[in-house]
């Protein structure tokens, strides 16, 4: 009997084995260098490896970053591999130098924070790997950088003073607000900064009654559990806040139990975002949001202008669009998706920025 | 030794009992005095806290939690430790969305299936632990990272939610999570929150289960001694097997409820209960001096972590905050009742 278990599980154990080589195996098969005109020399028939580091990839507006990355890469013949750090700092830094090490082309890495990450980035950097960086911004100086690190973000500024204007707008200047803070996140730091630095002292009407931080680890859960204990504590509430969209989705779950109809106003967006919106646009009134799908676009654009040796920024914001539900149809109209969003709004779905004709050749000649 | 049967026994020292001294009135009753002291504060503190919107608020938000501490505690039993839990709450929650918002396949098969996944994880734990051989708490560490893969590939990394697009352009999510399932998570029965009613009603029958009944007994001796147990003719391998399963089943459930609660099917949206639940079942340990595992110990200790999470957000404490204060409350609870013990 145990003969058998120790034989079955090393049976199992060799098949998962062999199972994982077998991928690789296909991956190297695709590899076919071709030699294509007007396109630079340092990409000449050669297959570009990129790593997408990440802190956390899950939530819908992860997986559609995710998502985006990935068909940018397809449409250039990259070879991509993703690293899901699961809201682990040292795990993302250990991503970044196993990708140095495995010698991967370039790497793209989406949140996480510099302090932790630095030490990683400085190593790629001086490997001569450039590292496009979405919402975390490293202090490197130029001589390491070497015109090889961008710091690309969704101008979370500009994205804070879209939702925070509307919510000012509809409360008429002044209110009661719960507030939602995420310390310690670049770009919520980033949104928070215009409350504090511009908002606040702007309107001074603006009061906030209670603010909610659960952190990144099953925010929506949190999130809603919050909400539901400051709903009780704050019997006067005429705006809430969400600085990301987890938390968005948990506090509309307790404002809708609640049966008050408080509008909320918040950043970032996606598909169960839109569907909620839609069906309560008394609540839910407005998310500023760059599409996460354009993210992964530039990322990957950016990194193939760093390793054809064309200039590329330093610091890069997308621009941001305000999602306005009353802008939308209504649900029983049509129901809108992340796509569809590109009819209401200019910029949203696909963009030209940082696309060269050579990579529309390289492009090109896949598909010959 | 002798006080140590006699606790067995009677569930109380015969020691104590004689030599009344402050510590052995806090080894009975120091968690339940330190939950009182923090209700009475945010009481003071907190206009709205002491009032029953927000007592069925703390009730409900504390459902989750207790149904997976109550697995755990059913692992306790015997001598085991279900760290699974938290994956498995998290996959019955997907399991169930998927059925119901994509595959349509209705209210009960979405509620059933769930479970039965959660007894068949429980029974392949038990199988690794009992005939394999592998420690309790490595096995079902493994099966955690095992579940929380396997669910994350299943949802590739989104939630499932109400009018999802399907990949490959396939539409939208033809299902809808209906009312009756919502009414788990989300509905009320004479102004009390459903959850609540699932919880008590898991508490007490487990409670008796426990306590009452020749099953609940074996349960204590398979994990209080071994050898004794064997001899004495129980099967302990069998007991184990059933303790995994009802612990798989309890991590289900609260993985139902959490789907219906959030209305969608979250990744991963167990584990972060995980800690929680673990804090639950070890506090309840001490409640009344039982000195193991015991259900009613195991709901009080939830009552104290929802208590404590619900007034620091109510009092505007960032998670981090609240977290030093959850632990120190926890030091508190359990260095009053341990510290006798080591006597």
């Amino acid at each position: 009997m145990k003969k058998l278990f120790v034989l079955l599980t090393s049976l199992v154990l060799m098949l998962t084995l062999a199972g994982c080589t077998n991928d690789d195996a296909e991956v190297i098969a695709d590899d076919d260098p071709v030699v294509v005109e007007g396109i630079p020399e340092a990409l000449q028939g050669k297959t570009i490896k990129i790593a997408l580091i990440k802190q956390w990839g899950t939530g819908t507006h992860m997986v559609t970053h995710i998502n985006g990355v990935r068909a940018e890469a397809d449409r250039y013949g990259i070879e991509l591999s993703v690293v899901d750090a699961n809201h682990d700092l040292q795990k993302m830094s250990e991503g970044i130098s196993t990708a140095v090490a495995s010698g991967v082309d370039a790497i793209l890495i989406s949140h996480g924070k510099s302090d932790a990450l630095e030490a990683a980035v400085i190593e790629a950097l001086e490997a001569g790997i450039p590292v496009i960086a979405f919402d975390v911004d490293f202090d490197i100086d130029e001589s390491i950088a070497n015109g090889k690190l961008v710091s690309l973000d969704q101008n979370d500024l500009m994205m804070g003073l879209m939702a925070f204007s509307k919510m000012v707008e509809e409360v008429d200047g002044s209110g009661d607000i719960i507030y939602n803070r995420l310390a310690g996140i670049t770009p919520t730091d980033k949104r928070h900064r215009i409350w504090e630095g511009a908002i606040v002292p702007t309107y001074p009407g603006m009061n906030v009654v209670a603010t909610i931080d659960q952190g990144t680890d099953g925010a929506m859960g949190k999130a809603q559990t919050a909400m539901e204990a400051a709903l009780i504590a704050q019997s006067s509430v005429d705006a809430v806040f969400a600085v990301w969209d987890e938390y968005a989705k948990g506090f509309y779950n307790a404002i809708v139990a609640s049966e008050r109809a408080i509008p909320m106003y918040s950043i970032d967006i996606s598909d169960q975002d839109l569907a909620m919106m839609q069906a309560r646009p008394d609540i839910w009134r407005a998310s500023a949001a760059v599409d996460p799908t354009v993210v992964g676009q530039v990322q990957i654009r950016l990194a193939l202008l760093a390793l054809a040796g064309e200039d590329i920024p330093r610091y890069y914001s997308l621009q941001p669009v305000l999602v306005f539900v009353d802008d939308l149809p209504l649900l029983e109209e049509k129901q809108v998706s992340m796509a569809d969003l590109a009819d209401y709004y200019d910029g949203w779905g696909s963009t030209t920025e940082f696309l060269t004709e050579w990579m529309l050749a390289i492009e090109e000649s896949l598909n010959q | 030794m002798k006080n140590k049967i006699d606790k067995l026994k009677y569930g109380f020292s015969k020691e104590g009992l004689q030599n009344f001294d402050i510590f052995d009135f806090l080894y009975k009753y120091g968690t339940l005095l330190v939950t009182l002291i923090a209700i009475v504060f945010f009481s003071m503190k907190l206009e709205f806290f002491f009032n029953i919107l927000n007592i069925m608020n703390i009730l409900r938000s504390i459902a989750i939690v207790s149904l997976m501490a109550i697995g755990i505690t059913i692992s306790l039993t015997v001598d085991g430790f279900d760290l699974s839990v938290g994956a498995v709450a998290g996959f019955a929650a997907v399991i169930a969305a998927k059925f119901m918002v994509v595959w349509e396949f209705g209210t009960v098969p979405s509620i059933i299936v769930p479970l039965a996944a959660g007894v068949l994880i429980g029974g392949i734990n038990a199988f690794l632990i009992v005939k394999i051989k592998i420690k309790d708490m490595l096995t079902t560490l493994s099966m955690m990272f095992i579940i929380t893969g396997v669910l994350i590939t299943f949802t590739g990394g989104s939630s499932i939610y109400n009018y999802m697009p399907l990949p490959n352009n396939g539409g939208i999510a033809p299902g809808l999570m209906n009312d009756a399932f919502l009414f788990l998570g989300q509905g009320k029965l004479f102004g009390v929150p459903f959850p609540v009613f699932i919880m008590m009603f898991a508490v007490i029958v487990v409670h008796i289960f426990l306590t009452r009944t020749k099953y609940g007994r074996y349960l204590y001796m398979t994990g209080g001694n071994k050898e004794a147990a064997m001899l004495s003719g129980i099967p302990v391998n069998k007991y184990k097997v059933l303790a995994y399963m009802l612990s798989g089943f309890f991590a289900a459930l609260a993985g139902v409820v959490l789907a219906s609660r959030l209305g969608s099917g979250e990744v991963n949206a167990g584990g972060p209960y995980l800690m929680d639940s673990v804090a639950a079942a070890y506090i309840g340990f001490s409640v009344l001096g039982a000195g193991k595992p015991n259900v009613f110990g195991t709901i009080v200790g939830s009552i104290l972590m929802g208590v404590l999470l619900n007034g620091l957000i109510m009092m505007d404490f960032p998670y981090y905050s609240q977290d030093i204060i959850k632990g120190l409350v926890l030091v508190l609870a359990l260095g009053l009742t341990h510290y006798k013990k080591r006597g």
